[in-house]
């Protein structure tokens, strides 16, 4: 398995040091072994459960709303430019 | 110290507010639990003065005068840094309340600090907080548990008398039940949610942390209810009626030898069950299927929740943010990597593997069934009993340092706790005694609370 692609999927480095590298990859592995187990349950012909069945979600009234004070918004980012997030390179090769 | 009591001595004037929370801050800083990641001690004791005026004045006061409260620090306080223990929010000061704060503020109860916790409410340890663990005050060789480790120590140390937690597979009951205190997870949306940092929506509550289930009760039915910001927030029954022993049916779940329950609270759990039916209370035993691979069940669904909700934790929307790098995706990676512990990282990554379409989603697609089944099964037995009694956990709490050696340590003692978050269902946990660990967990219909609080106030006088 090739955890490496997983960390980074959720934008994270593995560990360059060869022995805390190989100690992160064992403890995924372990969960990921325990989970095969899992797998084992006889499940066939069961129903998903469905996150959404007991709730509703009716729209809200149309009506106008102040929004957030952008300065409130930014407050606490170091990385503002003309009232904007940003970043130095957003087009990238 | 309950509300009860604490009130009696302001009523009798046996001790000022003022007087009592200064004594509150005093025992923070000399118990040096570290319980605490930020205090707000200059505003607790303005607070505290204002309730003196108001009693002196006689003016009318609410259910929570005087009353100290600790807030896990994963729920947003305006103008008050909330990191959930995480060196990524290590700066973090919200612009908004979360609802729940916005209830209390309401109130004559007063906000002591910010509590310790595990980072981003992911361990049961609370070695995995950016700010070092938290001392179990019942036993200071032994984790407090977590993730609401601090709101725990808090109440068991007496540094507040009352806490808020939050729980997605125990941990507010897990804390509690290693610090010897109470800890109640109430019905999926009984407290609004709106504010509180997520970390698995479908199974996250904010749960409270007390010495007594009186003073749960308290506190649930001021803080309770439905919120315009929060979609998922209900309004549960009231309950009046009292409880007459000999109707309470309760069931309790078998301890099958494949839980590999302590052998220690197995026993203790039994001489509880023992009190009950000398009681006059009718324990019937009850079994449910895949308990044994229920942990894994919630890792996955856990993992993959998580992963979606963290992903705005990324140094520039949120979070702290390193100075050098080469690309946009290097500036989040770095950002993210420097900034998360260990145990997150592991979270993240596994979600993003066990919702990964290299393996079809079949951990997310069993996992999924699993829950469907273990809900409509306990709904089933709730159907005719009034209660399911379980132990709270199924080992006794770790050594300090032991828990970060195995990564599945996060998850290996609470079996009994997630079902209530798989099933959306309210939990409460009870010391099953008062000079040893180990707790009962009562759990009960889905949006009866209340009955449920009820429930437990009795079980608790028997147990005591």
């Amino acid at each position: 398995m090739d955890v490496e692609r997983y960390y980074k999927k959720a934008y994270l480095y593995l560990p360059e040091d060869g022995k805390e590298r190989e100690d992160v990859i064992k403890k995924f592995k372990r969960l990921v072994d325990l989970a095969d187990e899992m797998l084992k349950e006889d499940t066939e012909g069961l129903d998903y459960y469905e996150i959404t069945s007991e709730i509703s979600s009716p729209l809200r009234e149309d009506e106008v709303e102040d929004s957030i004070d952008r300065e409130l918004i930014f407050k606490n980012t170091k990385h503002r430019e003309y009232g904007y997030f940003k970043l130095d390179n957003i087009m990238e090769e | 110290m309950n509300i009860n009591d604490l009130q009696k001595k302001y009523f009798d004037n046996e001790i000022t507010v003022e007087e009592y929370i200064k004594e509150v801050f005093e025992n923070i800083k000399n118990n040096n639990y570290n319980a605490f990641i930020t205090l707000n001690e200059e505003k607790a004791i303005e607070k505290a003065k204002l309730l003196d005026k108001k009693l002196k004045e006689n003016k009318k006061v609410d259910k929570l005068f005087g009353i100290p409260i600790a807030i896990k620090d994963n729920i947003l306080t305006k103008d008050l840094r909330t990191t959930a223990a995480s060196k990524s929010l290590k700066n973090f000061i919200p612009i908004y309340d979360a609802d729940v704060i916005t209830k209390l503020n309401e109130t004559d109860a007063i906000i002591i600090g910010k509590t310790n916790m595990d980072e981003y409410a992911m361990g049961s340890s609370s070695e995995t907080s950016y700010f070092g663990p938290t001392i179990n005050p019942f036993n200071p060789e032994l984790t407090p548990g977590g993730s609401s480790s601090g709101s725990a120590a808090a109440v068991a140390g007496d540094e507040s008398v009352l806490a808020l937690g939050t729980d997605t597979g125990g941990s507010v009951r897990n804390p509690a039940d290693f610090c010897n205190v109470v800890g109640f997870a109430p019905s999926f949306g009984a407290i609004s949610r709106y504010g509180v940092i997520s970390m698995s929506n479908s199974f996250d509550r904010v749960g409270i942390i007390s010495n007594t289930v009186d003073d749960a009760l308290v506190l649930f039915n001021i803080i309770k209810g439905k919120s315009k910001n929060d979609f998922t927030s209900i309004d549960v029954e009231e309950f009046e009626e009292s409880i007459d022993l000999k109707d309470l049916k309760v069931a309790k779940v078998e301890l099958k030898d494949v839980y590999d329950v302590d052998e220690t609270i197995h026993k203790r759990f039994d001489k509880a069950v023992q009190k009950l039916e000398e009681n006059n209370i009718s324990v019937d035993t009850v079994t449910l299927d895949h308990l044994e691979v229920l942990n894994q069940v919630y890792t996955v669904i856990m993992s993959i929740e998580a992963e979606s909700n963290i992903a705005k934790i990324d140094g520039l929307r949120y979070g702290e943010s390193v100075e050098q790098y080469d690309t946009t995706e290097d500036f989040y990676m770095r950002n993210r990597t420097e900034n998360f512990g260990e145990e997150v990282k592991r979270r993240l990554a596994l979600g993003n593997f066990f919702a990964s379409k290299d393996n079809n989603q079949k951990y997310y697609k069993k996992s999924m069934q699993i829950r469907n089944k273990l809900k409509m099964q306990v709904e089933d037995i709730l159907s005719k009993y009034d209660i399911i009694l379980t132990p709270t956990t199924t080992a006794l709490p770790k050594e300090k340092g032991k828990s970060t050696e195995d990564s599945y340590s996060s998850f290996d003692s609470g079996m009994f706790n997630i079902i209530t978050n798989l099933t959306n269902l309210p939990s409460i946990s009870i010391p099953m005694n008062e000079s040893e660990q180990g707790s009962v967990q009562l759990t009960g219909n889905r949006n009866q609370d209340m009955k449920l609080l009820n429930i437990a106030k009795v079980i608790e006088g028997i147990l005591k």
